[in-house]
């Protein structure tokens, strides 16, 4: 089987597939199982008529119409399973999507996140009679926390793309530079809430505690880890979703 | 006779791949396979539209996979052997009283008897 029937029966699966609103790892293997047993039908009828183009068609004629085997695949998705692929299509960075909306994308969530928690502290007056400075503070953590998630969304995905690819251009001079950046997200995380948290009404100055500054070097290390460790993984994610997203499935 | 499809297949579509899987684990077009050949070619199954099924029998704890096999080829995605699962034997032993029910109940309505 040559690439170019590959790419045939890979298009005929993404016509299934793409709809369906279902987490990555669901939809992926989807994708597995589809085009395996495309594959193996093809295998088939190539062995009965030695003829490429005769076997695609018979193979597209025994696969079935894409858009009823597309809603077939999406009744199977639990529906719980599609509200797990709203927040993981938030909080990924989906192909061709810009870092700002990566970032609105992660303000979001904190928003909704933190928000909640505020509200409930506001209902069960857990502010100690100063509503205006628990706000202040769910709103710089909020802010804060939105920045930091989607900074280390692509810090991850950037880091992964460049160990993934040792031999590129420029891939060691990458490395060093998504490393140092990884080394002060978390620091950096904790000392922009103690910089908005001390401008909050009623608060005359806030300065790092002693036990801040000591846990600088954990977090440094923790913010290192997770970027090299996780790096790989997220971005095999993110190049897989490119390959199919950049497949033609409109209909000739 | 005419083909079975469509609508006829689907709301016994998963009792059927139960019973094909009763003989022994298979991948998906291995089922398609004894599908076709116990339904002595009248069945007409868009082999797409397994694995909706497939899943739905995995979901529920009727089927396992068994196993992942690579191609042949050696390139490509593995594919999954699937097999009956403890539930899935209950379930299709169920499935059978209530088919026969079913076809005796509709063989007296329609006066063609099972």
């Amino acid at each position: 089987m040559n690439d170019t029937v590959t790419h045939e029966l890979e298009v005929l699966v993404e016509r299934s597939v793409r709809p369906v609103r279902a987490p990555f790892a669901t939809k992926k293997r989807m994708r597995e199982d589809l085009l395996s047993h495309l594959s193996s039908t093809f295998e088939d009828e190539f062995t009965k008529s030695d003829d490429e183009t005769e076997s695609l068609r018979l193979t597209r004629e025994r696969f079935g119409n894409p858009v009823e085997i597309s809603r077939e695949l999406q009744q199977s998705v639990p529906r719980h399973h599609e509200f797990s692929c709203w927040f993981e299509q938030t909080l990924a960075q989906q192909p061709g999507e810009s870092f700002l909306h990566l970032v609105f994308k992660h303000q979001m969530v904190a928003g909704i996140y933190f928000g909640l928690i505020a509200a409930l502290g506001l209902v069960f007056q857990l502010h100690r009679g100063d509503p205006g400075l628990m706000l202040w503070v769910f709103g710089i953590i909020m802010i804060v926390s939105g920045l930091t998630g989607s900074m280390m969304q692509w810090l991850t995905d950037q880091m992964g793309r460049t160990l993934l690819n040792p031999k590129a251009q420029r891939s060691r001079r990458l490395k060093w530079r998504y490393g140092l950046l990884s080394l002060v997200i978390f620091p950096g995380y904790l000392f922009l809430n103690y910089l908005g948290l001390g401008f909050g009404p009623g608060i005359e100055s806030l300065t790092p505690s002693r036990e801040a500054y000591l846990s600088l070097p954990a977090l440094a290390l923790l913010g290192l880890l997770t970027v090299y460790l996780m790096g790989p993984k997220s971005a095999e994610r993110t190049l897989y979703q490119e390959k199919w997203a950049g497949l033609d499935v409109a209909e000739e | 006779m005419a083909d079975i499809q469509g609508d006829k297949l689907r709301g016994h579509l998963e009792t059927m791949v139960l019973s094909v899987l009763e003989q022994g684990e298979a991948h998906g077009l291995e089922v398609i396979r004894r599908l076709e050949e116990r339904g002595c070619g009248l069945l007409k199954l868009k082999e797409g539209t397994l694995y909706p099924a497939l899943y739905r029998l995995q979901d529920a704890g009727k089927i396992v996979v068994a196993r992942e096999e690579k191609p042949a080829s050696g390139r490509g995605a593995p594919r999954r052997i699937y097999k009956l699962s403890q539930k899935g034997k209950r379930y299709l032993a169920r499935g059978r009283e209530e088919w026969v029910q079913f076809a005796n109940l509709m063989g007296s309505i329609i006066g063609a008897p099972a």
